[in-house]
C-alpha cells in the first residue's frame, strides 16, 4: 500500500536530511503503535491491516486477521450500522462516525483479560473514512472511549444524588413547621414550602420569580426593621438582626400575623452568596400569651391593679427620679380594716367581691397619673405623682371617707368597712423604694394602732418608734419572754351585780415582764403576737400556769363555787391542736367541772363559726363555760349569737362606759342584756367604772359586773405563789 | 447564475427528501422510535445574507455539526439546531434521563454528532448518486457556539465560501419537533458546478 500519496508526508521525504528514510516503514509504524484501533478493509471487505492495539484488544493477531472479513473474524458478528458505514465508505466515499450512546456493542474488543471473562465491552467510538489508493479502501479507527463514558455514569449518578437530595431536602421543608422561602440572587423569591404559602396567602406557582417583599410583606410593630434585610443578606453575606423585632406579616388577604422570622444567606463553598433563606412561623398566639404572662406578672389577677412587684418597680423608678427632679411625690400605704369579717362570715367570693369593688373605689378617687397597686391580702398601694404633702393628705382623707361611707353588700348582709391610711412623702432624701415603704407601712400601722380608719402622715420621731416597737421588735421579745417564762398573770374579779360582796369569779389576764422586770401591758403586745402567730403559744401558757395553780390549791377551792375566766384568742380557737391540749390538761390536772370558763371574743368567734362552734361544744362537756367577749363590736354580731352555743355574754365596755350619760349606749346594753337573757344566756357587763353605772346596769338587770369602779386587776398569785382570791 | 428556478429548487427538495426518508429510517431503527425527518424548502443565497437568515431562524447560539466534502462540487455541510433544541433532540432521541446540565455531555456530543453524520451523509449521498459524480465525504465534526464563529472559520472553501445552499428540515419525533437547518456553503464555482449539474440533470426535464 503506498501511503505516500495523498499525504503532507512527502514534504518530509524530500527534506535533505532523511534522504534514506522509509517513509512507508515509518507509516507502518505510526499505525501499529497508534494509542487508538486501526484497521482497513478492501474492497471485499477483507481486513488489509490490523494494528497492534486491534490485536490487543480483539485477542487476534494481525496475521491472523488479515484477509478475513469482520464476519469471519468474529463469529457471529452483525453489525448493521457499521457494516453501512463501511459500505458507504467503500462504494460512495461516505465517512461515518459511530458513537458509543447508539451503538453500546460495536465491536467485541475488551481492555483487559478480565473484562473479557466478564464479558465487559469496551466503550468504544468507531470513524469510518474512505481511503482511495488505487482502489477504495475502507479505514476504520476505533476510540476507547471508556474514561468519558465513566465521567458520564458518574455525572448522571451526581445528578441523580443531587436530584434525591434535593427531593429529600424539599421533603424535609415542607413537612416541617416552619415557613420557609428562599430567594435567589436578585431577592426574587425561587421556593417556598405549604407552611409559606399557607402563612402569606401566596400559592408558590403565584410567587415563583416575584420579588421577595411582595410575598413576604412584613410591618415591624416597633418601626425599626432595616429597610433592606435581604439586601444586607445578599451583600454582606450576613444574617441580619431580626430576633428583637415585634414583627407583623400582612397575608395576601386576611388579618396580620405576628411572626418570627430570621434570614440567613445562602453561600457556595467559596462563600459567594447564592440566595437567601428566610423562615419565619406563625406567633400569634405565643405572642398573644407572653403578653397575658407579661400582664400577669405585673397585675393582681383579681382587680387588675399592678402588683407589688410592678409596684416595687414603679416606685424605685420614681425614687430614682424624684432625685434629679424638684417636685415632690407621695406614697400611700392603705389597709382595709374590717375586710377579714367579711371573708371569714360570707367566705372568700365575698371577700374577692369586695376587694374588686373596693380598687374601683380607689381608682375612682385617685388623679389619671395616680399609681395604684394591691399589694397583698387587703393592702393596697397608692403611688401620687407631683403631690405636695398637703394634697397627698387631702387624697387620701377622701379616700379614707370614700371608703367609710361605702356599705358592701352581700346577699341580705350589709358591711362597714374603713381603712388605714399611711402616707409618706417621697422627696429626694429618700434612701431607697424599700425604705419609703416600710415607712408608709409604719405609718399604717400607726393609723391602725390609734383606732382604724384614720390617715396617718409618717413623721420620722413617732412612726419610726411605733413600727419599732409595734413591728420589728416584738417578735423577738415575746419568743425570748416565752423561752424565759417572763410572763405573769393577773386576775380582775367578776361581781354579781345583785350580791357585789360575793368574789368567786375571776377573769385571768396575763402580762409580760420586760428583761427588767418592768411590767408590759397586754395591749401591747398582744397585737403583735397575733400578728407574728404567737398568740396560741401564749393561751397555753396561761392555761397550764392557771390549771396548775388550781390543781395545787384544790382543797381550798373544792366545793366554793370559784370560777376562773380564761381568755382564747383567734388562733388558738383555730387550731385544732389547742382543744386536744386544753383537754388533756384539765384530764391532767382534775380540775372540777364549772370552775373554768373561757372567753372568746366576737370577732375571732365569727370568723371560724363552724369551727368555733366545735370548740365550744367540746369544752362545755369537758365541764367548761364559754363567754362571748366584748360583745356588740361587731354590731352585726346578733344574728350568729343563736349559733353561738355561749354560757355568758359579755358586753362590750365601750357601750357600758358611756351608759350612764348615753342614753344610745345605754339601750345597747339594754339590748344586749334582753337578748342575751332571752337566750337564757348571763350577762356581763365589762368597764364598770363607777357607781352610776352600777346604779344603770342594777336598773336594766345585767347579771355580772367587771371594772375598775368594783375592783382592779391585780396578781393571782403572792410571793409565796398562792392563789389571792379577794 | 446561482438561481434556481422554482422547479429546480422543488427538484432538489424532492431530492434531498429521498436521502432525508434513508436517514430518518436509519435513525428510527437506531433509537427505536418513529423519526420523521422533511425539506419543506431550497433555496441558494450569499453567504452574509446566509447567516442572517440562519440568525433569525435557530438563532445566534448554535449547535452545529459539519461535513467537508469534496468532488465535482465541494464545501461544507452544516446540521445547524439552536442550543437549546439541540439538547432536546439528543435526549429525546437516547431517551435518557436528563442530566442538569445545559449543554451536551462529550457522550452527548458524540450522539449528536453521529445522528448529524447519518443525516447528512444521506442528503449529500442522494446528491453523490444522481448526479453520478465520484464524491468524498470527510468525518463530521461537532461544533458550538455563535454563528459567526461557526460559519467563519474552519470552512474547506475559505477563500471564496460566498454561496449557500439553505435548506430547512424539520425534525419530529414522537414528543418533540425540532426545527433545524442544513446549509451546504460552497464557493461561487463549486456552487456553479451544482448548479450546472442541477441544470443538466433536471434542466432537460425543463
Amino acid at each position: 500500500m503506498d501511503f505516500k500519496q495523498q499525504t503532507e508526508l512527502d514534504l518530509v521525504e524530500q527534506s535533505p536530511a532523511a534522504v534514506d528514510f522509509d517513509l512507508e516503514k515509518l507509516a507502518c509504524d505510526v499505525i501499529d503503535k497508534s494509542d487508538i484501533g486501526i484497521f482497513i478493509l478492501g474492497r471485499d471487505k477483507s481486513i488489509v491491516c490490523w494494528n497492534s492495539w486491534m490485536a490487543q484488544m480483539s485477542g487476534i493477531k494481525g496475521d491472523h486477521a488479515t484477509g478475513k472479513t469482520l464476519e469471519q473474524l468474529f463469529t457471529g458478528f452483525s453489525n448493521l450500522r457499521l457494516q453501512q458505514a463501511i459500505d458507504d465508505a467503500l462504494l460512495r466515499g461516505m465517512s461515518a462516525v459511530l458513537s458509543q450512546k447508539f451503538n453500546p456493542h460495536s465491536l467485541p474488543l475488551y481492555k483487559s483479560p478480565e473484562d473479557r471473562k466478564k464479558k465487559q465491552l469496551m466503550s468504544q467510538m468507531i470513524m469510518v473514512k474512505p481511503i482511495h489508493n488505487g482502489g477504495n479502501y475502507s479505514l476504520v479507527q476505533v476510540i476507547d472511549v471508556s474514561p468519558a463514558s465513566a465521567r458520564d455514569k458518574m455525572l448522571r449518578h451526581q445528578a441523580n444524588e443531587y436530584k434525591h437530595q434535593e427531593l429529600h431536602t424539599r421533603a424535609i421543608l415542607s413537612s416541617i413547621a416552619d415557613a420557609v422561602i428562599t430567594l435567589d440572587v436578585d431577592g426574587r423569591v425561587d421556593y417556598m414550602n405549604i407552611v409559606a404559602e399557607k402563612l402569606t396567602g401566596w400559592s408558590f406557582q403565584q410567587a415563583l420569580g416575584l420579588p421577595w417583599d411582595k410575598v413576604l410583606s412584613v410591618i415591624d410593630k416597633k418601626e425599626a426593621l432595616m429597610s433592606e434585610p435581604v439586601g444586607h443578606c445578599l451583600q454582606k453575606s450576613q444574617a441580619p438582626e431580626l430576633g428583637e423585632l415585634e414583627l407583623e406579616l400582612q397575608p395576601k388577604s386576611g388579618a396580620n400575623l405576628a411572626i418570627e422570622l430570621s434570614m440567613a444567606p445562602i453561600c457556595d463553598q467559596n462563600h459567594e452568596t447564592l440566595g437567601v433563606v428566610a423562615i419565619f412561623r406563625d406567633v400569634t398566639n405565643a405572642r398573644q400569651l407572653a403578653r397575658q404572662i407579661n400582664w400577669q406578672a405585673s397585675h393582681d389577677t383579681l382587680t387588675a391593679l399592678l402588683n407589688r412587684r410592678a409596684f416595687d418597680d414603679k416606685l424605685a423608678e420614681m425614687v430614682n427620679n424624684v432625685r434629679h427632679q424638684n417636685n415632690s411625690h407621695a406614697l400611700l400605704y392603705l389597709d382595709l380594716d374590717r375586710f377579714k369579717i367579711v371573708n371569714d362570715t360570707c367566705g372568700h367570693a365575698a371577700g374577692d367581691e369586695l376587694l374588686k369593688q373596693i380598687s374601683r373605689l380607689l381608682a375612682a378617687n385617685i388623679r389619671a397619673n395616680d399609681l395604684l397597686a394591691r399589694l397583698g391580702g387587703d393592702e393596697f398601694g397608692i403611688q401620687l405623682l407631683d403631690c405636695p404633702a398637703e394634697a397627698a393628705a387631702n387624697i387620701a382623707n377622701m379616700i379614707r371617707i370614700a371608703i367609710q361611707q361605702f356599705r358592701f353588700s352581700w346577699g341580705e348582709k350589709i358591711f362597714n368597712i374603713g381603712v388605714s391610711i399611711g402616707v409618706v412623702e417621697v422627696t429626694p432624701s429618700c434612701e431607697s423604694a424599700e425604705d419609703i415603704l416600710c415607712k408608709a407601712d409604719a405609718a399604717c400601722y400607726a393609723a391602725k394602732k390609734s383606732g382604724r380608719d384614720q390617715v396617718h402622715f409618717y413623721r420620722s420621731e413617732n412612726c419610726a418608734a411605733v413600727y419599732h416597737q409595734g413591728e420589728m421588735e416584738w417578735f423577738p421579745r415575746i419568743q425570748r419572754a416565752l423561752a424565759e417564762d417572763r410572763f405573769t398573770l393577773y386576775a380582775q374579779k367578776i361581781v354579781p351585780l345583785a350580791d357585789m360582796n360575793k368574789s368567786i369569779h375571776f377573769e385571768i389576764l396575763v402580762r409580760m415582764l420586760d428583761e427588767d422586770g418592768k411590767l408590759i401591758l397586754p395591749g401591747e403586745f398582744i397585737p403583735a403576737a397575733e400578728r407574728f402567730g404567737l398568740m396560741t403559744k401564749i393561751d397555753k401558757w396561761v392555761i397550764s400556769h392557771v390549771f396548775k395553780l388550781i390543781a395545787k390549791e384544790n382543797t381550798r377551792l373544792s366545793g366554793q363555787g370559784y370560777s376562773f375566766a380564761i381568755n382564747l384568742s383567734g388562733c388558738t380557737l383555730s387550731d385544732e391542736q389547742s382543744l386536744a391540749f386544753i383537754n388533756e390538761q384539765l384530764a391532767y390536772f382534775n380540775i372540777p367541772p364549772g370552775m373554768i370558763s373561757f372567753e372568746i371574743t366576737e370577732t375571732a368567734a365569727i370568723s371560724n363559726l363552724s369551727s368555733v362552734n366545735h370548740f365550744i361544744r367540746n369544752l362545755q362537756q369537758s365541764g367548761c363555760k364559754l363567754s362571748l367577749d366584748d360583745f356588740g363590736s361587731g354590731l352585726s354580731s346578733f344574728a350568729y349569737l343563736k349559733n353561738l352555743p355561749v354560757d355568758y355574754l359579755k358586753i362590750d365596755g365601750l357601750f357600758v362606759k358611756n351608759m350612764a350619760l348615753d342614753v344610745i349606749d345605754r339601750a345597747m346594753v339594754k339590748s344586749i342584756n334582753e337578748i342575751g337573757h332571752v337566750m337564757e344566756l348571763k350577762t356581763i357587763a365589762e368597764f364598770v367604772e363607777n357607781d352610776a353605772i352600777i346604779a344603770c346596769l342594777k336598773e336594766i338587770g345585767v347579771d355580772y359586773g367587771q371594772g375598775y369602779g368594783i375592783a382592779k386587776p391585780q396578781p393571782l398569785t403572792d410571793v409565796n405563789g398562792s392563789l389571792l382570791l379577794t | 447564475m446561482l438561481e434556481l428556478t422554482e422547479f429546480q429548487q422543488d427538484a432538489v427538495a424532492e431530492l434531498l427528501n429521498i436521502g432525508m426518508g434513508t436517514a430518518a429510517a436509519s435513525l428510527s431503527e437506531m433509537v427505536k422510535q418513529k423519526v420523521d425527518l422533511s425539506i419543506p424548502c431550497v433555496e441558494i443565497m450569499l453567504r452574509r445574507h446566509a447567516v442572517e437568515h440562519i440568525r433569525d431562524t435557530v438563532g445566534n447560539e448554535v449547535t452545529a455539526v459539519k461535513e467537508t466534502f469534496k468532488g465535482t462540487f465541494w464545501g461544507d455541510a452544516f446540521l445547524l439546531f439552536p442550543e437549546s433544541q439541540s439538547l432536546e433532540l439528543v435526549r429525546a432521541l437516547l431517551q435518557e434521563d436528563a442530566l442538569p446540565l445545559d449543554m451536551l455531555s462529550e457522550m452527548e456530543q458524540e450522539a449528536l454528532t453521529e445522528v448529524g453524520n447519518i443525516i447528512l451523509n444521506a442528503c449529500l449521498g442522494s446528491l453523490a448518486n444522481i448526479f453520478e459524480q465520484s464524491f468524498h465525504c470527510d468525518l463530521p465534526r461537532y461544533a458550538q457556539g455563535s454563528c459567526d464563529i461557526i460559519f467563519n472559520r474552519n470552512l474547506a472553501a475559505t477563500r471564496s465560501a460566498d454561496a449557500v445552499l439553505l435548506v430547512r428540515m424539520n425534525f419530529s419525533l414522537k414528543a418533540n419537533n425540532i426545527n433545524g437547518l442544513l446549509t451546504l456553503m460552497m464557493d461561487v464555482e463549486s456552487m456553479q458546478a451544482l448548479t450546472d449539474l442541477i441544470n443538466t440533470t433536471f434542466g432537460m426535464i425543463d
